[in-house]
């Protein structure tokens, strides 16, 4: 089979996360609204109707109202939107086995071996737009051609609710007018999209036609990709969904209620994320060497650091412990905190090590009590007292982990 | 519309029908709210439970319902009510 003759389909959903909420709520249906997380705000997405007045993701919810007074903000619900993506998975799959799950709200179908019982894989692209709006009651965006990268733009070029043909001979008719900008989401963001300006490479069409040793001499390996991108070529195949990608990292991030500068509010945030990010690690039997440190203060500016040690751990404590030596950097505060981002890399399978100090032991020991307690009856209802604190200053639900249920 | 948080325990009369459960009408606060439709439905999980949520549409406005299979306890979630 050579590569121009497979049929690969990237469903794209249609402003995800506005379009669920919208489906559940016909209040929010034709309206401007905006999904933002609790208590102080960025919009994450918005619907097609507030993007009409120039609303995008990452503005401010004051922003937003300044373009649209008439805004509806909506508390966005991962577990919500991650239920949902798992049933239009299963749409999907009703295809084949051969569904990668790209984002949240995008997956990539390879449809070469199995088209032919679907009438092609026009059909197939078809008839998941039909299911998907039947069922779940939002509407997507299908590109078909014959790679990732060209589908995946194909997708794009029209939405909302669009089906983009993309034949093998169309490849460099549809690729080379495109503009860098629009290259962006394949590989190239959007400060590579600048450098190429810089460079006079304005289109698909200058890419695919820039010397390859001149990309190479600027981009390393990596030369080689961008011009194949121009090209509209990539070989690289659709994985199937029973291959997990494995995991790098995990981590945790929470806005705070309001910026502060105390910092008995901030350890207690902190310690409540590094239990989480430790209770999912041991969920993943996991463990891991290398904790980051992410802060953002109240004028956006960001610090982040990293420590590593030289044997790996799965614990709050120990975690928490690497994170507030990173935090202790940029103390005393100067700003206020606005946000706090933990996580952890370097990461290895199989059981934790055996520590030999008594009170590593417990902290262990204390571990898997907590993680089997908090398993039953949800996450954090176990939770070290200083978390406490985070609840009083106002702990938000889409951090997730606070449970209000008492244990009877 | 402004969207309320409650999570408060109500009584509820749901139609099992079709592998599915439908809330029918719900009693909260000494009233008796009935659900014009069922708009959506998803599931979580909480602890060891698994919980069904449903967005409906009543004459007050707007809904958010849970049920948890395990406890088998209704919980009005959310209300968007009309003003």
């Amino acid at each position: 089979m050579t590569q121009n003759s497979r049929k690969i389909i990237l469903v794209d959903m249609n402003a995800y996360f506005a379009s669920v909420e919208q489906a559940s709520n016909p209040e929010l249906r034709g309206k401007a609204i905006v999904i933002c997380g609790d208590g102080r705000t960025i919009v994450v997405t918005a619907s097609y109707e507030a993007r009409r007045y120039g609303i995008k993701t990452g503005m401010t919810l004051p922003e937003a109202r300044r373009l649209c007074p008439f805004v509806i903000p909506v508390i966005g619900n991962l577990d919500k939107y991650v239920d949902v993506s798992l049933r239009i998975h299963k749409i999907m799959l009703e295809y084949t086995d051969q569904v990668e799950v790209f984002s949240i709200d995008e997956c990539f179908l390879d449809v070469t071996g199995v088209e032919h019982l679907w009438g092609g894989a026009v059909n197939i692209a078809a008839g998941i737009k039909k299911k998907i709006k039947e069922q779940i009651g939002i509407t997507c965006s299908a590109g078909v051609a014959p790679n990732k990268v060209v589908a995946k733009l194909a997708a794009k070029s029209k939405k909302p609710d669009g089906l983009t043909v993309v034949e093998p001979d169309e490849v460099e008719n549809f690729m080379f007018p495109l503009p860098v900008e629009k290259l962006q989401g394949v590989g190239i963001g959007a400060r590579l999209s600048e450098k190429f300006r810089l460079m006079g490479i304005n289109t698909a069409r200058d890419l695919a036609m820039a010397d390859g040793g001149f990309l190479k001499a600027r981009f390393g390996v990596m030369g080689a990709f961008y011009k194949n991108v121009g090209l509209g070529r990539d070989s690289s195949r659709v994985k199937k969904y029973s291959e997990q990608a494995p995991v790098k990292s995990v981590g945790h991030s929470h806005t705070l209620p309001k910026d502060t500068y105390d910092i008995s509010v901030v350890r207690s945030y902190l310690l409540m994320l590094c239990e989480k990010t430790a209770a999912r690690l041991r969920g993943y039997k996991l463990t891991g060497r290398t904790v980051f440190l992410m802060v953002r203060f109240g004028d956006f500016e960001i610090f982040s650091g990293r420590e590593t040690l030289k044997s790996c751990f799965n614990t709050g404590y120990g975690i928490f412990s690497l994170a507030w030596k990173i935090f202790e950097r940029v103390l005393p505060l100067k700003k206020a905190v606005r946000l706090l981002g933990v996580g952890i890399s370097n990461l290895a399978g199989g059981d934790t090590q055996q520590y030999l100090f008594e009170d590593m032991q417990k902290k262990q020991k204390l571990s898997a009590v907590m993680d089997e307690i908090n398993a039953k009856y949800g996450e954090l209802t176990v939770k070290p007292s200083s978390v406490i604190i985070a609840q009083k200053h106002g702990i938000l639900g889409r951090c997730g982990i606070i449970s209000t249920r008492l244990i009877k | 519309m402004s969207v309320t948080e409650i999570g408060e325990k109500i009584k509820a009369g749901v139609v099992f029908s079709r592998n599915m459960a439908e809330p029918k009408w719900f009693k909260w606060k000494e009233r008796k709210i009935d659900v014009i439709s069922t708009n959506f439905i998803w599931n979580t999980v909480e602890g060891s439970a698994m919980l069904l949520h449903f967005s409906v549409s009543a004459e007050g406005g707007y809904y958010e319902l849970s049920f948890n299979q395990k406890t088998l306890e209704w919980r009005l979630e959310k209300t968007g009510e009309k003003s």
